[in-house]
């Protein structure tokens, strides 16, 4: 074995590289810095883009976890009233800027529809008239004037006969004010083009960013739950993976009081790839249970349904079901069954409790032709002009309309900490 | 054209002032900055449909008795046929004083600016910044040594054609 005889003066050095960054500018160089800088840089590019989620839905989760345990539904299951989701969408798409991308939309491996953005104009045709319905905004659908101008046609008689419908006023306005952490999988074109946003938003809650290394000793993922392909060597391609923070203690109570729950971020895996331009060009993300960890969540999950079932009667009994279901899916699907069943099961009665669902799924997102020009144009044939408000994610809202229940207000708003300080009067 | 509106001048002062702590190391006793107005012609007639006016500001631009990174603003309203206003464009240009390149001094100035923490966007080549006031959008960019802020109505149907034209305004030929 070779000894590096200057390795102590190697370690000086880079101990230097890394503090005089830090000096200069105060912003520490980390994995997570590096990935999120690489993100910046991505996002500045026109690209084009494939996107595809697989997720698991509220009924399924509800049939895995109830069809485990002899059809008793899990503690405190039932309505959960929340959006319908689409659980398996592929968005393609050519994006010029953030205000102006052109996306086809495929559910479950069928063309539905068709979106051009450009500015404050939007277009939608339907590729599979049928699902029109699945798409109608039913909170403001009957208030909203459906009228074109074409005589006799409706927007929903248009988009019905595979027509393009064109709205100028109406590109979505939920991509300038939505969340980073909001529910996904409602509207997977929104989701599709603010991926970016969702990533950065699971690197804030994951527990680490480490930079992948076949060598490490500690990888954020074990080699045997590890789903996600290493990079070729010598492609420069680096890849950055999330580590998941570890479980809560069974019956923790978090910083704000409330019980500190298992949720989406304890169960993600997400990797996301770096070219050797320093740019994104994939992602991918899949929420599970595997490996090691289904065990450990095996053993909080329990804990946690005994402190539930103390006070419940027959609870005893029903704990006992529960657990025989365990050991039976473990015999008959193994570990990977025996994980998307607690995965569901917990989902389930997080939904149903107040909480929020996992999200359980997989996500993957290619991006090519980083950085070429892309122009997005409208169609103009065979278009017709209307409101599309009518369909969910697009269109002003009535609401947001000139006189709407959003009229402006008459005193200026205060912005800035200096107090006599105000923006324009838009109500004057 | 020249129009005197209090509630505009004290959005330039917005801006005038979110620009005067921006950065770190200024020197708190030296004379107030004399700012210098931008012509009343720096903007087209018209601009994604809408009658551009230039705003009187000299009042709260000569008003001002702390120290500045701003050499010259101005502020001009964008109105419809009946006179509604739907926004308006702040244009200022730093003094050489102004690190306006870099990161950290641009951040300072954007975080005093609307009331939630802006998210940047790209438009073509250049990079805006969101954020929101009181029933308004708020876009900031930076350009070259200027800064815009532009400040649509809420209900306002076209405030990104209204953005992208003025993303590509070219300033510097009325300014040299």
């Amino acid at each position: 074995m070779r000894l590096r005889n200057h390795s102590g003066w190697r370690v000086v050095t880079l101990a230097v590289l890394l503090v005089a960054p830090v000096l200069a500018c105060g912003e520490p160089e980390t994995e997570r810095d590096r990935l999120l800088e690489a993100i910046s840089r991505t996002d500045r590019l026109a690209y084009n883009f494939v996107y595809e989620d697989t997720r698991e839905s509220m009924a399924d989760s509800l049939r895995n976890a109830a069809g485990a345990t002899g059809g008793a539904p899990p503690p405190g299951a039932g309505a959960t009233g929340a959006a319908q989701v689409f659980n398996e969408s592929i968005v393609q798409g050519v994006v010029e800027d953030d205000f102006r991308f052109k996306v086809q939309l495929s559910v479950e491996d069928r063309p539905t529809l068709e979106k051009v953005v450009s500015d404050d104009t939007v277009a939608v045709r339907f590729l599979d008239p049928s699902s029109v319905s699945r798409f109608v905004d039913r909170a403001v659908a009957d208030q909203v004037e459906t009228s074109t101008d074409r005589e006799g046609i409706s927007v929903p008689e248009a988009l019905q006969s595979g027509r393009w419908v064109i709205d100028t006023e109406g590109a979505p306005q939920q991509l300038l004010g939505l969340s980073a952490d909001r529910t996904q999988g409602v509207d997977p074109i929104l989701d599709a083009l603010t991926t970016f946003s969702h990533v950065r938003a699971a690197v804030d809650k994951a527990f680490s960013v480490e930079r992948f290394s076949k060598d490490s000793l500690d990888p954020a993922y074990r080699q045997s739950e590890d789903p996600f392909p290493a990079p070729d060597e010598d492609s420069g391609v680096l890849r950055y993976d999330l580590r998941r923070p570890p479980l809560p203690s069974p019956g923790a109570i978090g910083a704000s009081g409330q019980p500190d729950l298992p949720s989406t971020q304890h169960f993600r895996k997400m990797a996301i790839y770096v070219n050797d331009d320093g740019h994104v060009f994939q992602v991918l993300e899949r929420v599970e249970i595997t490996g090691s960890q289904v065990e450990e969540f095996r053993q909080y999950f329990n804990a946690f349904l005994e402190d539930v079932f103390g006070d419940v009667p027959q609870g005893a009994a029903q704990l006992e079901a529960i657990k025989d279901a365990q050991e039976k899916i473990l015999a008959e699907d193994g570990e990977e069954g025996l994980g998307a069943f607690l995965l569901s099961a917990w989902s389930v009665g997080s939904a149903t409790n107040g909480g929020d669902p996992l999200e359980v799924r997989t996500l993957r997102l290619d991006l090519q032709n980083l950085g070429d020009p892309n122009e997005v144009e409208l169609p103009t044939e065979d278009v017709v002009t209307g409101n599309l408000a009518v369909l969910v994610g697009t269109g002003r809202k009535p609401a947001q309309t000139e006189g709407g229940a959003a009229a402006p207000p008459s005193t200026p708003t205060t912005v800035d900490p200096t107090p006599e300080v105000t923006t324009p009067g838009f109500g004057e | 054209m020249t129009r005197g509106w209090p509630r505009l001048s004290a959005a330039a002062l917005v801006l005038v002032l979110a620009v005067l702590t921006a950065g770190c190391g200024g020197d708190d006793t030296a004379a107030p900055t004399k700012i210098e107005l931008l012509p009343n012609d720096l903007l087209p007639a018209s601009m994604a449909g809408l009658r551009v006016d230039a705003e009187d500001i000299e009042e709260t631009v000569k008003g001002g008795k702390r120290q500045s990174y701003l050499e010259s603003a101005g502020l001009y309203s964008f109105r419809t046929d009946d006179d509604l206003l739907q926004a308006t464009l702040q244009v200022s240009r730093f003094d050489e004083k102004a690190r306006f390149t870099d990161n950290d001094f641009r951040q300072s100035v954007l975080l005093q600016i609307g009331s939630t923490v802006p998210r940047s966007f790209r438009m073509s080549d250049q990079t805006v910044y969101l954020s929101t006031g009181r029933r308004q959008n708020v876009v900031i960019w930076f350009k070259g040594e200027y800064l815009f802020v532009l400040s649509t109505r809420e209900e306002f149907g076209r405030p990104r054609s209204l953005l992208r034209e003025a993303i590509d305004l070219e300033l510097e030929e009325k300014l040299t």
